[in-house]
């Protein structure tokens, strides 16, 4: 298989995606549970009418790939139109600085484009090419040279001698605290203060709903080791977001 | 299962080395006993660390029985863990929607744009 090149397996229990190079193979269990915001994201997806008509969404997907192979102008920019913004997100919460982002969006675009003869149908496009876009950025991250990152230690709970936590407090309903989109800038600021590491593993799991395994595969590190990144990361986001939360005494 | 119960098992009980219906009677006691719980929560206060370092743990469901059930009698018996339980799930949840619509997915800048749908233009060797 070539450099970049996607091909599509599917297995009793849960659709995979493999992209090459390098060991990333992607199964994702969760996606063949049933649920609400994953159903209703393929269905957005998959059911725009200009595309479809009556078709369903795996046909309808196949019908958008078959005009892709064939150079459809048109089937290009309604691609890049209807899953361009997602990626871009997704690529943003990882790599935080947007030039970056952006240049990893377009790697996707183009690994995607270059992969479109594999692409079966068996898992959406829009599932599909949104593991591309994941996947971008996480490349890029493995291939530059890596810097000494902050030290998350300061973030996380801390403990007496004997073990007793220290300065634990109770925290307010954050509905009660600010409007639900302040809570969201207040959150996707921690997000982007975490160090990088720590941050890719909580992107991946608690944002992008990866299992363990899968996160593992794409970063190169043992599952233990997301484990443990995952909950150091979430401690050190507690503390970053806790000062806008605490209950008020008195 | 009562108090004089739980001081003869102490050892075993914290020790989790009861049979199974033992522990969760007595567990069931110490939940509804003043005085048991205040014995058997110094003992508990000496896993706070543990129990914080396990949540990841705990709320996947992957830890033994016993591991368990010991965390969630902790739990029920420290305040300052059950808060930080909270604060931890509350921490988790907020992180998943803070990405949720409307508030990103913003459009692609029309130069991105342009350069990716330029893509199919390249000549094959170029692609």
């Amino acid at each position: 298989m070539a450099p970049g090149a996607v091909q599509e397996t599917r297995t009793a229990k849960s659709r995979e995606l493999q992209i090459d190079p390098g060991h990333l193979s992607m199964p994702n269990p969760r996606r063949d549970l049933v649920e609400p915001a994953e159903v209703a994201y393929d269905a957005a997806m998959d059911s725009d009418p200009s595309e479809l008509g009556a078709l369903s969404p795996a046909n309808g997907d196949m019908s958008l790939v078959e005009r892709l192979r064939r150079g459809d102008e048109a089937a290009f920019a309604s691609l890049v139109e209807q899953f361009g913004p997602r990626m871009l997100a997704a690529t943003r919460r990882i790599l935080v600085q947007e030039e970056e982002a952006q240049d990893a969006v377009q790697e996707a675009f183009f690994q995607a484009f270059r992969a479109l003869g594999q692409f079966s149908g068996q898992s959406s496009l829009g599932t599909w090419i949104h593991r591309i876009a994941i996947n971008a950025p996480l490349m890029r991250l493995r291939s530059k040279k890596r810097r000494p990152e902050t030290s998350i230690e300061d973030l996380l709970p801390k403990f007496d001698g004997g073990g007793h936590q220290i300065d634990a407090q109770s925290w307010a309903d954050p509905e009660s605290v600010c409007s639900a989109e302040e809570m969201k800038r207040i959150v996707r600021r921690g997000i982007e203060e975490l160090p990088e590491s720590f941050r890719t593993v909580l992107v991946l799991r608690d944002i992008e709903e990866l299992d363990t395994e899968e996160t593992a595969q794409l970063i190169g590190i043992t599952s233990n080791a997301v484990k443990v990144r995952l909950h150091r990361a979430r401690q050190a986001l507690k503390t970053l977001i806790e000062p806008y939360l605490l209950e008020k005494r008195g | 299962m009562n108090c004089q119960t739980l001081r003869q098992k102490l050892a075993e009980y914290v020790g989790e080395m009861l049979p199974a219906a033992d522990r969760d009677a007595l567990s069931a006691h110490i939940l509804g006993c003043t005085e048991c719980t205040a014995l058997v929560k110094p003992l508990r206060d000496l896993a706070c660390r543990e129990v914080i370092d396990s949540l990841a743990d705990y709320l996947d469901g992957t830890m033994s029985g016993a591991d368990s059930r010991s965390l969630a009698l902790h739990l029920e018996l420290c305040t300052e863990c059950e808060d930080y339980l909270d604060a931890y799930q509350q921490t988790i949840r907020l992180a998943k929607t803070s990405s949720e619509p409307p508030c990103l997915d913003p459009p692609l800048p029309d130069a991105l744009v342009r350069t990716v749908l330029a893509w199919r233009n390249r000549p094959p060797e170029a692609r």
